[in-house]
Order: C-alpha cells, then sequence, then structure tokens
C-alpha cells in the first residue's frame, strides 16, 4: 500500500479508531488556520463602506449582470471559512489535495481578492464613479493586507491566505505528522497482527 | 454556497495516476480495434498530440451541446420548438458573419426570446447588440442584459452604459426610439469589425473551434457505436473521465477523417490522396457516408423533428399568438382604463364648477355684486366668486388688480409694487415691511422716557443762577460794591428774590441795574436791558452813563455778564457798534 489516500481506505476498512484520532489531530492544526482568518473578519462592513453592510433588505444587480452584487455579512464570511479533510478531484495534472482550507462565500472571496489584480480599480467597472474601484480596494486595508504563501500571484490575499502565512507551515506540519505517527501506528499492528496470525497458524 | 475552487489552499496533495492508466488501457484497446480493421496509422502519427488533440475536441462538443440543448430547451417551453431547431443552424451561420463565438450568442439569444417571445424580433435586437458591442468593445451579454431590460420598460440600464444615450434622456425615452438611435449611431458596426484583421483571426478561431466541436461530436459518436451500448452513460459518469477515455482512444472515425487530409506528404502528394487513389478513389468519401449513416441511424443528428412535430410546432406557434393577442389585449384594455379616468375626473370638475350655483357662499357673494358698491369691492367680490368657483387664474389676476389700486396706501406703509410683479411677491413686500415697523416699534418701548424733559434742565439752570448769585455775594463782601443783579427781582417788600428760568422763557427779562461803581466811583453806570415787546428773542442793551465815569473794566463785566443772562435765555445776540 502506497499514498495517503490508500492509506485512509485502509484505516476506514481496518482501524477507524487510528482515522478518527488521525483526522481530530488534522482538525486541530486546520482549524487553527481558519480560526486566525475567521479573528480577522470584521463586524460590520470595513473601510467606511457603510452601504455595503447587509440590512436585510434584498439587493439588486445595478450593472448588467444579473447577480447583484453580495452585500456584506461577517457571519457569512466567517462561516465560508472552513476546511475539508476529504481528498479532492484530480486536477489536470492528476493531483489531488487531501485536505484543504477554504474560503467558500462570495463576498468573503471579494475580500480575500480584492485589489490583487487591479490595486487602483477596473477599467471594466460599470460604477458611476471613477474611483469606485480604488475606493474599494483602499477601503480593505482594514481588513488587512495581501500576504501571499507561494511563488503564484493567486496565493495572495489578505484573509485565509494571510492566516496561512501567519501560521508559518506550522498546519502543514502538523499534518504531515498526524499522518506520519499514523501510518507508523497502522503498519505496527498490521505486523503485530501478521506475527499473531502466523504463530496461530502454526500452533495450529 | 457555490464553491470558489480558487479560494483554496490544498495542503498535502498526491498524484493520481488512475487517469492515465486508464489512458493507457484504452489506447491498447484501440490499436486492437485499428489492427482488426486492418489499418496500422497510429504508428506514423503522435499518439500525445492526438490525445490532447481529442481531449480538447470532446470537451468542446459537450460545452456546445449543453449550450445548444439548453437554448432549445429555453425555446421549448416558451412554446417555440419549432424555431428553436432554425436557431442553432441561425446561430452557427451567425457566428461566421459576426465573428463572435456561438457560446456568447446563444446566451444572448436565449435571453432576448425569453423576453421577447418573439424569434423575429429577438434577432432584430440581437444584430442591434451585435453592433452597439463591436462599436463600443462592451460585451455582448452586458448590452444583451440591457436592451432586454429596455424591451419591458427599464431603460435606465441604457443610460449607464455610456453607448449614447444619457442618463435623463434614459428615463423617458422608449423602447423604439431607443432601438432606432442605436442603430442609426452603431449599424454596420459589426459588419465593419469583421472586415478588420481581428475579426479574420476570430473567424479562423471560430471555425478551428467549430470544427474542434464537429470532430469530437464524431468522436463521441465512434465511441459509441464501438462500446455496442451506444450510450454515453454507459461508457463513463461524468465528462472528465469520458474525455479521458475519448482523448486516449484518439482515433475515432471522424478524427480519422481528418488527419487523413492533412498534408503529410509522400513524394508530393499527400497522404489521404495516396489512400484515396489506393482504394480506388472512394475510400475516404465512403469512410465518410459510413460515418454519416452511422450518425443518422443512431438519431444523434439535430433534425427538424420526428412525425408530428411540425402539427405539435404548429400548435405551439398557435398558442404563443394567443398569448401576443392577449397581451396587446391587456396593454388596450389599461389605456382604455387611463381615457376612462381621465374623462371622470374632466366630468367631477365639471360638475364641481355646476354646483357652485348650489353653494351659499357664491349665492351670497353674486347677491352682493347686485348691491351698490365701489369699484374696489367689486373687484374684491369678484375675485372671491373666482376662488369659490376655483377658477384660480382669473382670481389671481383680479387679485393683482386690487393690490394696484391700494398702491397710495402701500406707498406709507413703505411697500412699492413694482411693474411686472406679482401677488406673492407683493405679499413678501408688505410682510417684511410690517415685520420691520413691529421691530422699530418694539425697540421704541424699550427706550426709557422721562415725564418732563425739560423740568430737569430748568432745574439744573436754577442751581447753576444760585451759584452765580453766591459767587457774586463773595464778590460784593470782596470788594465791598453795590450788587448787580439782572437775576434777582424785587418782591412786593422790597427783598430781592430768585427769578425763575421760567420768567426768562416767557418773556420777562430781569432788569439788570448796576448800582455799583467799580473801581472806587460814587455813582454808577446804569446798564438796561430792555426786552423787545414784539420779538422776545431779541434784547436791545443800552448803556446809560450816568453819574461818575466806571472803569473800563466795570463796564466791560457789566455788559459781559448782560450779555451771558440774555444767552442763557436763549436770546440771539446781534453785535454792532454805533461810534458816538
Amino acid at each position: 500500500m502506497s499514498g495517503v489516500i490508500e492509506l485512509k481506505k485502509a484505516l476506514k476498512q481496518y482501524s477507524p479508531d487510528l482515522l478518527k484520532e488521525m483526522n481530530g489531530e488534522i482538525r486541530t492544526a486546520l482549524k487553527e488556520v481558519t480560526d486566525a482568518a475567521k479573528a480577522k473578519v470584521p463586524g460590520s462592513a470595513p473601510g467606511g463602506l457603510y452601504n455595503w453592510q447587509d440590512d436585510g433588505r434584498e439587493s439588486k444587480s445595478r450593472t448588467s449582470r444579473e447577480r447583484p452584487f453580495p452585500k456584506y455579512n461577517s457571519l457569512i464570511v466567517r462561516r465560508g471559512l472552513t476546511y475539508s479533510l476529504g481528498t479532492s478531484r484530480p486536477n489536470s495534472r492528476g493531483f489531488s489535495a487531501l485536505y484543504s482550507l477554504l474560503n467558500k462565500s462570495a463576498v468573503g472571496a471579494i475580500i480575500e481578492t480584492a485589489g490583487r489584480k487591479n490595486p487602483y480599480g477596473s477599467k471594466d467597472s460599470q460604477s458611476n464613479n471613477p474611483n469606485a474601484g480604488r475606493r474599494f480596494v483602499a477601503g480593505m486595508s482594514g481588513v488587512g493586507s495581501l500576504k501571499q504563501y507561494s511563488n503564484s500571484q493567486m496565493s495572495r490575499g489578505r484573509l485565509l491566505f494571510a492566516a496561512y502565512v501567519e501560521n508559518q507551515g506550522k498546519a502543514l506540519d502538523a499534518v504531515m505528522k498526524a499522518i506520519d505517527k499514523t501510518a507508523k501506528k497502522f503498519n505496527e499492528r498490521s505486523r503485530t497482527h501478521n506475527e499473531r496470525a502466523s504463530a496461530y497458524g502454526n500452533v495450529a | 454556497m457555490a464553491m470558489l475552487p480558487n479560494i483554496r489552499i490544498d495542503i498535502a496533495s498526491s498524484f493520481n495516476d488512475k487517469g492515465f492508466k486508464k489512458a493507457s488501457r484504452s489506447s491498447n484497446l484501440l490499436t486492437k480495434q485499428f489492427k482488426q480493421m486492418g489499418v496500422a496509422l497510429t504508428a506514423a502519427l503522435s499518439v500525445r498530440s492526438l490525445i490532447r488533440f481529442s481531449q480538447t475536441a470532446v470537451k468542446e462538443f459537450a460545452a456546445d451541446q449543453d449550450a445548444a440543448m439548453k437554448l432549445a430547451k429555453t425555446f421549448d417551453n416558451l412554446g417555440m420548438s419549432f424555431e428553436g431547431a432554425i436557431a442553432n443552424d441561425y446561430i452557427n451561420k451567425l457566428q461566421f458573419s459576426s465573428r463572435v463565438a456561438d457560446d456568447e450568442l446563444r446566451p444572448a439569444l436565449s435571453q432576448l426570446i425569453r423576453t421577447t417571445l418573439d424569434f423575429n424580433e429577438a434577432q432584430k435586437i440581437l444584430n442591434t447588440a451585435l453592433d452597439v458591442s463591436a462599436g463600443t468593445g462592451m460585451s455582448l451579454e452586458s448590452i444583451t442584459s440591457a436592451l432586454s431590460k429596455a424591451y419591458l420598460g427599464n431603460t435606465t440600464a441604457l443610460g449607464r452604459m455610456n453607448i449614447g444615450i444619457g442618463k435623463a434622456e434614459a428615463k423617458t425615452i422608449s423602447f423604439d426610439q431607443a432601438m432606432e438611435k442605436l442603430n442609426s449611431r452603431f449599424g454596420g458596426q459589426a459588419a465593419v469589425a469583421a472586415d478588420t484583421y481581428a475579426g479574420k483571426l476570430k473567424l479562423l478561431s471560430i471555425a478551428s473551434e467549430e470544427a474542434r466541436e464537429s470532430i469530437g461530436q464524431r468522436l463521441v459518436l465512434a465511441l459509441e457505436l464501438l462500446s455496442k451500448d451506444q450510450t454515453v452513460e454507459g461508457l463513463a459518469d461524468d465528462m472528465q473521465t469520458f474525455a479521458d477515455k475519448i482523448g486516449l482512444a484518439a482515433v475515432g472515425l471522424g478524427n480519422m477523417l481528418g488527419i487523413l487530409n492533412r498534408k503529410i506528404q509522400f513524394g508530393g502528394r499527400t497522404l489521404g490522396e495516396i489512400l484515396y487513389a489506393a482504394a480506388g478513389g472512394g475510400f475516404i468519401d465512403a469512410l465518410a457516408k459510413l460515418g454519416g449513416v452511422a450518425e443518422y441511424t443512431s438519431g444523434k443528428k439535430r433534425t427538424l423533428g420526428a412525425p408530428g412535430a411540425m402539427q405539435q410546432a404548429a400548435k405551439d406557434a398557435a398558442e404563443r399568438k394567443r398569448l401576443l393577442a392577449e397581451q396587446k389585449k391587456m396593454i388596450e384594455l389599461e389605456k382604455k382604463a387611463a381615457a376612462e379616468k381621465a374623462k371622470r375626473e374632466k366630468l367631477a370638475a365639471a360638475q364641481r364648477r355646476a354646483n357652485t350655483i348650489f353653494d351659499m357662499e357664491t349665492i351670497q357673494i353674486v347677491a352682493a355684486l347686485q348691491g351698490k358698491v365701489d369699484g374696489e369691492e367689486r373687484l374684491r367680490l369678484t375675485a372671491l366668486l373666482a376662488l369659490q368657483t376655483q377658477n384660480y387664474v382669473a382670481a389671481e389676476k383680479l387679485a393683482d388688480l386690487v393690490i394696484r389700486l391700494q398702491q397710495p396706501a402701500l406707498n406709507t406703509l413703505g411697500v412699492t409694487l413694482a411693474a411686472g410683479e406679482n401677488i406673492d411677491q407683493f405679499i413678501v413686500k408688505l410682510i417684511s415691511s410690517q415685520a420691520k415697523l413691529a421691530g422699530l416699534q418694539l425697540m421704541a418701548e424699550d427706550f426709557p422716557i422721562p415725564e418732563d424733559i425739560f423740568q430737569e434742565w430748568e432745574d439744573s439752570l436754577d442751581e447753576v443762577l444760585k451759584k452765580l448769585l453766591e459767587m457774586l455775594e463773595l464778590l460784593d463782601e470782596i470788594a465791598k460794591k453795590k450788587e448787580k443783579t439782572g437775576i434777582f427781582a424785587l418782591d412786593a417788600l422790597g427783598f430781592k428774590t430768585l427769578k425763575s428760568y421760567q420768567d426768562y422763557r416767557s418773556g420777562e427779562r430781569a432788569a439788570i441795574i448796576s448800582n455799583s461803581s467799580v473801581g472806587g466811583g460814587t455813582t454808577g453806570t446804569n446798564t438796561n436791558f430792555i426786552p423787545s415787546s414784539t420779538n422776545t428773542s431779541s434784547t436791545t442793551v443800552v448803556v446809560n452813563n450816568a453819574g461818575s465815569v466806571i472803569t473800563e473794566q466795570d463796564l466791560v463785566m457789566s455788559i459781559t455778564e448782560a450779555i451771558y443772562l440774555q444767552q442763557k435765555a436763549g436770546t440771539q445776540i446781534v453785535f454792532s457798534s454805533t461810534s458816538i
């Protein structure tokens, strides 16, 4: 057996307690990152953008797009900052993620990535105010600055990505250690079981 | 909540070679099948590029088919199935003429169909949208959305788009006017853009996409035929795995046709030509025919419909006509209702006017007019009558006349009505002047007013005279001179008394008799003040020098004192000299 995916399958079948223990440790490590990201979410719309605050009224699209711009709701943002212990589908290069940290909500994604591509606003903006984009990005500075955790520009963000950068690899380290520890324990159990089985066989 | 795949951090990825293993197995399977067909062409070609090409082709076909089915479903839902079949062909042709890909055209047409319920109308609006998009560079989606909203009456979206219709204009303009404006401004832009170099490149891109989609479609069909159960669902659950299989299968019937026609030369002739010649000229055509037959018999080719479809389409068209007619009827009814409402309001106004003849106040005004009233009162009464009958224009004019008649009285109040000023302005002026007057009155009330303003003055003058008397007494005592009185009067007993200032004011002047000789003379000089009987404000001073001559100093003093006293009394002093 090789690979974490096969390990997880084997644990599920033969040692569910070890799987539960491993998942618990991994969950603790990932929760630290998501909690740190949730702590960065302000209670009300940041940067003085008070009209962006969700007041319960249905919003309408003010542009040619059908979907209206999502209103700021800190509960929704926090709820969208989560993690997944399941294996993802393979990407085009054949790689699957074993565990993931996610920022699922639309408004959370907006806060995470605002200003990443156009720090001074996009020229394709449909707003009547030419400085709307700049104002919005400037308002996001109240949440935090964009931080990058890898070489890719797509890994810049101010919520989840920033929390991951600040975590300084501790979560990844903890996940690897948990997998390694569990694998060792599983292998130890398997060896002990085999030894006993062969001992019983000899006796028989 | 929809997952946004790029806002994620993957912890601990692992490589999954399941797909690659499947690809390898499928490739082996296809190789065997080719050997069964007796053609070993894969040795001459790169398998990897075929795999990649086929994967892309199948994916694009799948996406295109999905979009086409969605458009067809939209038409079906609106009862326009017949037009739905035509629409896809229309889109396929339009993408080549307009250089806009079908994956942009289909959603736009779908939105317009849902809005207009009319294929011809949707086509017209789509053409306009293509022109505007080519002319402004804005996306077809945004323009189509704005035009859809405008069709339904919400034209404000057009004002926000910077396409030559301002915000204020957008609120009042109708949809037909907006379309006319856009067509006049941007008409023909799409055709111009298509002729540019960029347009031609786009055409090539669209053509290659279509080719890939077509190949992809046939790859799917080929695999279905090869798999014997003839359904996509029988091969894989999702398009990713399906595309892997198809890609790795690589050489389906249609892909082989495309490859055969590439220019791979042997001795100056293409591979296709060689095989064509080797197989007696009919190999490629025969294969293509076979492919066409297989496609038709499998029922996957898009046709205009099975038996009964025409009748159903006719029924749907009739239903749609009925819906449109109902919609028109509703609009007519609304117009009628609005006209009825206007008529009723007119009648109500007429009724109100008619009722005024029974109104007691009106009757009294009319009765008063018949009586003896002057011009101004008549004007006032007529204005009141106009108000009662709600004839406000006439009432205003009459009121204006009344006010102008009152102009002299108003002038005294400090209000002047200029030419051209109306009643409102007059009332403002009147209020302003009255307010100033009231303010002045309030200020004046705060001033302290004494009971008799002259009493204190008289009292103080009496005090001054008293002091002068004391000074003179003192002088007498010092110089042992005779009293100089002018300010004293002799009472009945011959005692001197101080005259009051009132006596001076009333014209009784005290005679200043100087009995003293200043400087030691035995007799004095008489200096008399003879008040003028006619003019109490003037007094002639006569200096009679009787007796011994007094010193110059005494004379000057005497005259000076007399002058001061007269001045105090308010008498004008005129100096003149007469030489003696």
